[in-house]
């Protein structure tokens, strides 16, 4: 388990320029979380006005879900989870044990380039904690 | 209690839906959280309701050690020992948990230890309510079922 001890200056800032830059790379996202998969947030750059802890729960849920399904249904690992809605777009991607990254984009997002620069943040999300 | 006199049928059925929670995918440590993070945003109403409204929410300490206190009181617990006690952990004995016989359930199918822990759940809504400086981590727990002690290390991050 992910334990950044008593004094993790910068990390969370480092964690939230990595989801500042996703953003900034796909202009559909709307706002991006990483956490644990037990729902305890890392980093986030969630709209105010929403209950951030509560999204983390729920994305934590679909991760833990996904993952249970993928083992059950003996599919292979899981590499992302990807739901549209009438108004938008919900991915998750699991960076590394335990950690996961999921992002709200706007209906009509390239799904493609969406998960393309998700992956790409979560190396650098693996490369930060890895750090520690 | 109506139901086993020792609650043994009742913590069986809590046993079962645990488990199905956890078969179906959600892992209890994200449960536990969220349940934590609904009771903290409750933390005024339990304050009240159950402390009098004596609860300083500000102080970690404070909130873990009434919380244990009103389960005690409240016949969940028979009695509690804090050995320590700080936002970096909280490292504790129980005696004689209203749900010990969850240990029993779970080792006779196979598991290691107590599904899902209320004396945890009690940690995480004190680390929940002074929320920005505290979080909940996780928790390992050792039960002897024979003499109804449990004895949890409860540990805490900073996010």
């Amino acid at each position: 388990m992910l334990v950044f001890g008593r004094k993790p200056e910068g990390v969370r800032d480092k964690l939230r320029k990595i989801l500042d830059e996703l953003e900034k790379k796909d202009p559909d996202i709307l706002g991006s979380v990483t956490m644990r998969s037990d729902g305890l947030i890392l980093a986030s750059a969630i709209r105010s006005g929403i209950d951030e802890d509560l999204v983390a729960a729920m994305l934590g849920s679909i991760l833990n879900i996904g993952s249970r399904v993928s083992q059950e249904l003996k599919v292979g690992e899981l590499q992302d989870i990807v739901m549209k809605a009438s108004d938008g777009v919900v991915a998750v991607v699991p960076v590394m044990k335990d950690i996961v990254l999921g992002a709200i984009a706007r209906s009509g997002a390239n799904l493609g380039l969406l998960l393309l620069e998700m992956k790409r943040a979560g190396e650098k999300v693996r490369e930060v904690i890895r750090s520690l | 209690m109506g139901m086993g006199g020792d609650g043994r049928l009742r913590n069986l059925l809590l046993y079962y839906l645990l488990r199905a929670i956890r078969e179906m995918g959600v892992s209890l440590p994200l449960l536990l959280r969220r349940t934590a993070q609904m009771a903290s945003n409750d933390i005024e109403y339990l304050s009240k309701e159950f402390f009098g409204g004596n609860i300083n929410v500000g102080d970690f300490n404070a909130i873990a050690e009434s919380i244990l206190q009103i389960m005690k009181n409240e016949g969940l617990i028979e009695d509690f020992k804090i050995n320590e006690l700080g936002t970096s952990g909280i490292d504790l004995e129980i005696k004689g948990c209203e749900y010990l016989n969850l240990v029993s359930e779970a080792r006779a199918k196979g598991e290691a230890e107590c599904p899902f822990c209320l004396i945890a759940l009690t940690g995480a809504i004190a680390a929940a309510t002074i929320k920005d400086s505290v979080n909940f981590n996780e928790v390992i727990t050792e039960t002897d079922t024979n003499n109804k002690i449990c004895k949890l290390k409860l540990s805490f991050v900073v996010v």
